[in-house]
């Protein structure tokens, strides 16, 4: 792991090629650098006390040992840019304060660092005790980055296909089509009923769905399952041809512009459709970047509420609109908070609440809840394959935890993390199986 | 001699660092702040509120639950801190302080701030984790403090080089301090009031 955070590192990172003589322009770094520093960001930079608490929160140095995986070290990469400009000591003594110049090598190294070894998953944030925003710090560094061009190929392809596409793996209006179409077949099948459906379209629904582009292109019968538990509760819902991926990567290269035009498309379509609510399908960052980052983008308040399809299940079954027997799923089961719902959105309740009433035996993993260990496929992880060495082995912390619950099933409500936890699964051996929440609740469904 | 360095030194390292403090409150509040507009899930007061509570709630944090001995440690230092920056203004101007019995247990709080001031300058020193997020300013920083607790236990027992050298150093760490990293606490209440408000909202820290 060592070997990555030399400055020959990313080999990997996009317009990078080679460390030395990439042709970076350090007075637009500079530029762009100075446009990112926000009354947060300077407190941030300026509060930490270097105590080192931080240390074993992060999923990455546990896993490794490596003192340059601390959160604190991490984020100093960024840190000591910002002092050498902005701070007394630092302009007229530098190392006195580790402060450093921007130059090829330290932004090469920073890039290496905020995408290569944090995941954003801000689980060292909530255990700060000045309560510095890691994340925060980490994605205003991948946003001067991606500007010169240093966002590893990998996740900048995959905000490129959705800008060109209207969905990040470039799926056409006819493939989605005919995929809906069959699952309604398989709907009305699986229900007995040849009146179900998987409305396309409908203006003045209630409620409008959003999906995963993993779904329909490799997990379809997640679609099924939120329809079948749309239709057990009798929701008015529609899904929409037009615009209709839930996730939006720009949140992972900072790309505020990007991430302002992703959310725009989903913000305008569900003015367009006229709805009360957008729900997420099970995505975490899609979750956070649409429902809470995605009006800051944009600068204003939806009309309409936004909520995870976890809030939504959860309240069917409190409402008693669905209903469900725990012994259709007896094997012990536990559940991977995804950070970006958890952590960034306060979704914790609501999956014990649907678990502890879908199945039989259900296990908490610990720590959980806020207090999650990341699987290691946040942060758009998944898609940067030049770390996926690193990502497999900083998730063993996340494998002991599902090992040590005993569980068979590990369902969780993020496609990023049922990515990641599958490979985890095949690494280390884990035996288990792996699904979304609303699988579980599927099964458990009496209809 | 001593009277000089606790009345006019002092006013002139005061008036000094109330000013470096100041042009560093200019910077922070000349930046722009980042407003959020996404409907609330939970309540921003009650963040803020909770984020200013918490290191009074060892409990309510992993790390500190974890590490409840780092915790104590902070504790006892700030604790020393805070009494032997107090008693930078009691003596000079408040006759027979150092005679009244409080102060006793004054200097046990300063003594016990220097002891877990060492124990966190021999963590730094000796751990590869702490060293690789330490600067010579974290190192140094660490170092002055604890000898300005040390000498804070000799001026509160009355011991007139103690109150000189006490003083003397007490001038210099006030120039010092805000150029440094002892000033992280001047963001504190900015930190705490941005995460409680930003994890508040999201119903995250409540």
């Amino acid at each position: 792991m060592s070997s990555r955070l030399s400055v020959a590192a990313p080999s990997g990172v996009s317009g990078a090629e080679g460390a030395a003589g990439t042709g970076l322009d350090l007075a637009r770094a500079r530029e762009l650098f100075e446009k990112k520093i926000t009354r947060q960001l300077v407190t941030y930079f300026h509060a930490c006390a270097h105590c080192g608490l931080c240390n074993d929160t992060c999923h990455y140095y546990l896993a490794t040992g490596d003192p340059r995986m601390v959160p604190a070290y991490k984020a100093d990469r960024f840190r000591r840019v910002y002092k050498r400009y902005h701070d007394w000591l630092g302009r007229l003594v530098p190392r006195w304060v580790g402060a450093e110049e921007l130059s090829e090598a330290v932004i090469l190294e920073l890039a290496d660092n905020v995408f290569g070894a944090c995941t954003m998953c801000r689980r060292c944030t909530v255990n700060c005790p000045m309560g510095v925003d890691m994340g925060l710090l980490a994605r205003a560094a991948r946003g001067m980055l991606d500007a010169l061009g240093l966002t590893p190929r990998g996740l900048k392809a995959t905000v490129d296909v959705h800008l060109q596409t209207r969905n990040n793996m470039g799926i056409s209006g006819e493939d989605f089509v005919d995929t809906i179409e069959w699952l309604e077949e398989q709907l009305q099948d699986e229900v007995g009923d040849s009146r179900a459906r998987i409305p396309l379209n409908k203006k003045g629904a209630r409620m409008l769905y959003t999906l995963n582009p993993r779904e329909p292109k490799y997990f379809p019968l997640t679609i099924l399952a939120a329809a079948k538990i749309m239709y057990a509760a009798g929701e008015d819902w529609t899904l929409s041809t037009n615009y209709w991926d839930v996730t939006n990567y720009a949140l992972f290269s900072g790309n505020d512009e990007a991430a302002r035009t992703i959310a725009g498309w989903l913000r305008d379509e569900a003015v367009n459709l006229g709805v009360q609510e957008v729900v997420m399908a099970e995505c975490g960052h899609g979750y956070r970047a649409f429902r809470w980052e995605g009006p800051n983008w944009l600068k204003a308040s939806y009309p309409f509420r936004v909520r995870g399809f976890v809030e939504l299940m959860a309240e069917y079954v409190r409402d008693g609109r669905i209903r469900l027997d725990p012994a259709r799923n007896d094997k012990p089961i536990t559940y991977h908070d995804p950070c970006n719902q958890a952590r960034s959105g306060g979704i914790v309740q609501e999956p014990r609440y649907i678990l502890h009433r879908a199945a039989a035996d259900f296990r908490e993993m610990n720590p959980h809840g806020v207090q999650n260990f990341c699987c290691g496929g946040g942060g758009g992880m998944l898609s940067m394959t030049e770390f996926a060495e690193r990502r497999i082995r900083a998730g063993k912390v996340k494998a002991d935890q599902i090992r040590a619950t005993g569980a068979e099933v590990v369902a969780t409500s993020c496609h990023n993390c049922l990515d990641q936890l599958m490979e985890l699964n095949k690494h280390y051996k884990l035996g288990v199986k792996i699904c979304n929440l609303c699988e579980v609740v599927a099964e458990a469904l009496v209809l | 001699m001593l009277s000089i360095v606790e009345n006019e030194v002092q006013i002139v390292a005061l008036t000094l660092f109330a000013l470096l403090y100041a042009l560093k409150l200019r910077w922070l509040l000349s930046r722009p702040t980042v407003r959020d507009f996404a409907h609330a899930r939970g309540n921003e007061l009650a963040g803020v509120t909770a984020a200013f509570s918490i290191m009074f709630r060892p409990w309510a944090m992993l790390s500190t639950r974890q590490h409840w001995p780092r915790w104590l440690e902070f504790g006892l230092m700030h604790v020393g801190i805070g009494t032997a920056i107090t008693y930078s203004f009691l003596i000079p101007y408040v006759d027979g302080i150092l005679k009244w019995p409080g102060t006793r247990l004054a200097v046990v709080a300063v003594a016990l701030g220097f002891g877990a001031g060492v124990v966190r300058l021999a963590r730094r020193v000796s751990r590869a984790d702490v060293r690789a997020i330490s600067s010579p300013d974290d190192y140094f920083s660490l170092a002055v403090v604890d000898l300005f607790l040390l000498l804070g236990i000799f001026a509160l027992l009355d011991l007139y080089w103690g109150r000189l050298l006490f003083f003397s150093l007490t001038a210099l760490l006030l120039v010092y301090v805000p150029t440094s990293k002892i000033s992280h606490y001047l963001y504190w209440p900015f930190a705490r009031v941005f995460y409680g408000a930003y994890f508040g909202r999201r119903a995250v820290v409540q």
